[in-house]
């Protein structure tokens, strides 16, 4: 009986510890209202603030369209789901080509990074323009739906080859994982 | 056996209109020869053997697109009867390494090429403003830039092959072919909502996204695309110009802006600059 006793006591510390985790993640419910990026090897380092509280800092890459020392020349929050994921854009200036092929252009990249480090799930990235690879966003851009967490990026000329007025939709799930939602 | 011709200091030219020379080999050998070629410019290098049943041969049909250093090596069957004894042998081999170097179009010819390929309207003085037609160095090599572009339309990525190198004419149908990419990209843009647009102003989108974003603006009043007002452009440049709706240029002319800002304008603008790389300002420079 006391072995019981005890183990029903480990029992009950157990489900009260892992309540207490989870009530620790679902807490912070705090909204993304801001990023910053830096340059950091090649990649991209951005911490993702509410208010004057960092909410995680995170490193992305970029691609061959972006020079390595660019840091970004803009980043902005374009939405959240306070405690799981940020969805944020990063813009950069082009790699130029010759001929002054592209000085003048952006490269974009839409983020969507889990709020909460793991293992499971990592930062999704989209790009959404791109001066080397012709790629436009359309007057309606990004689009960010709280009511049922997407994202909708509406293309004038999208990443697939020869296609005009695309469109894609992201459905972000509990955990932060993104799925791309069939048309 | 050695070579009659060429001598090895001789240069053979190509002819401005892309045209590759007659490069004629002889030797003093007789019967079969058996001819081993090899041009190599840099990392960029061809080879090839063909057999002739005399003793010339020539090159210019299997170098055409190929220039740099042309090494020829010749070799004919050894006699039937060996050499006497104490006159040594007969040499049954020799090879010769030649130039082939390159001529810049005219700017009317290089114009006349650009009028047969078509939506290649305003290429031609994206040519002009970035090359001034040039596709040969003083050594008449092909240019190459810092960061391995080659050639008149400075060609770096996808990665040229050798004939777009040292063949101008292929070389500016790779330009065009980034540049019909934009021309498609200007007429998604014009043309979406059903909107209409000019023959000019489709010159003027496809010229400003060669060099980065979008050049018109829809007027909802007027109905029609015009330029962006707030863009002021710095004419003693090819490409810079100012937000005037940004706080720190708003009210002043353009050469306060260019007196405050030109100092740092041999990097590309800092992080906080008030002056910006701008398409609109270069399609305005290229096309006038």
């Amino acid at each position: 009986m006391r072995i019981t006793c005890w183990g029903s006591l480990l029992l009950l510390s157990a489900v009260a510890c892992k309540d207490a985790s989870n009530r620790a993640a679902i807490v912070d419910t705090t909204h993304a209202t801001a990023v910053t990026g830096t340059v950091e090897n090649g990649k991209t380092r951005l911490e993702i603030r509410g208010g004057v509280k960092l909410l995680r800092t995170v490193v992305v890459d970029r691609d061959s369209t972006v020079p390595a020392f660019a840091v970004p020349s803009k980043a902005a929050v374009i939405g959240d789901i306070p405690g799981v994921a940020a969805i944020l854009v990063d813009t950069y200036a082009t790699r130029p080509g010759g001929m002054s092929y592209c000085q003048a252009g952006e490269e974009q990249f839409l983020r969507v990074i889990p709020l909460i480090e793991s293992q499971d799930v990592q930062t999704s990235t989209t790009k959404i323009a791109s001066c080397r690879e012709n790629i436009e966003l359309a007057a309606q851009g990004v689009e960010w739906r709280a009511d049922s967490s997407l994202v909708r990026i509406h293309w004038l000329t999208g990443p697939t080859p020869g296609a005009k007025g695309e469109t894609r939709t992201l459905r972000i799930g509990p955990n932060a994982a993104v799925e791309v939602v069939k048309p | 056996m050695k070579f009659l011709k060429p001598k090895a200091t001789d240069v053979f030219s190509i002819g401005a209109a892309a045209d590759w020379p007659a490069i004629e080999f002889e030797t003093d050998g007789t019967g079969e020869h058996t001819w081993a070629w090899t041009v190599q410019w840099g990392a960029f290098k061809k080879t090839g053997t063909l057999k002739t049943a005399g003793n010339k041969w020539d090159a210019g049909p299997v170098i055409s697109g190929y220039g740099g250093t042309l090494t020829v090596v010749a070799t004919i069957a050894p006699p039937a009867t060996p050499a006497p004894k104490g006159t040594g042998a007969v040499p049954t081999t020799a090879m010769v390494a030649v130039k082939v170097t390159g001529t810049n179009p005219t700017s009317a010819v290089v114009d006349a090429y650009l009028a047969t390929k078509p939506d290649s309207t305003g290429f031609e003085k994206i040519i002009a403003q970035e090359a001034r037609y040039k596709h040969f160095n003083a050594k008449n090599e092909p240019i190459k830039s810092f960061d391995n572009g080659y050639g008149m339309c400075q060609l770096t990525t996808p990665t040229p092959t050798y004939e777009q190198i040292w063949n101008w004419k292929l070389n500016v149908d790779g330009g065009l072919k980034l540049f019909a990419q934009k021309r498609a990209s200007a007429l998604s843009y014009l043309t979406q909502s059903s909107r209409t647009y000019t023959t000019d102003q489709l010159t003027y989108e496809t010229v400003c996204r060669w060099n980065g974003g979008s050049y018109h603006v829809w007027d909802t009043t007027a109905l029609k695309w015009t330029r962006p007002s707030h863009i002021l452009c710095d004419s003693r440049t090819g490409n810079i110009g100012w937000d005037m709706n940004d706080a720190n240029n708003k009210g002043k002319t353009e050469a306060d802006l260019h007196k405050r800002d030109a100092t740092s304008y041999s990097k590309p603008p800092a992080s906080g600059a008030s002056w910006k790389y701008s398409g609109v300002c270069y399609a305005d420079h290229v096309l006038g």
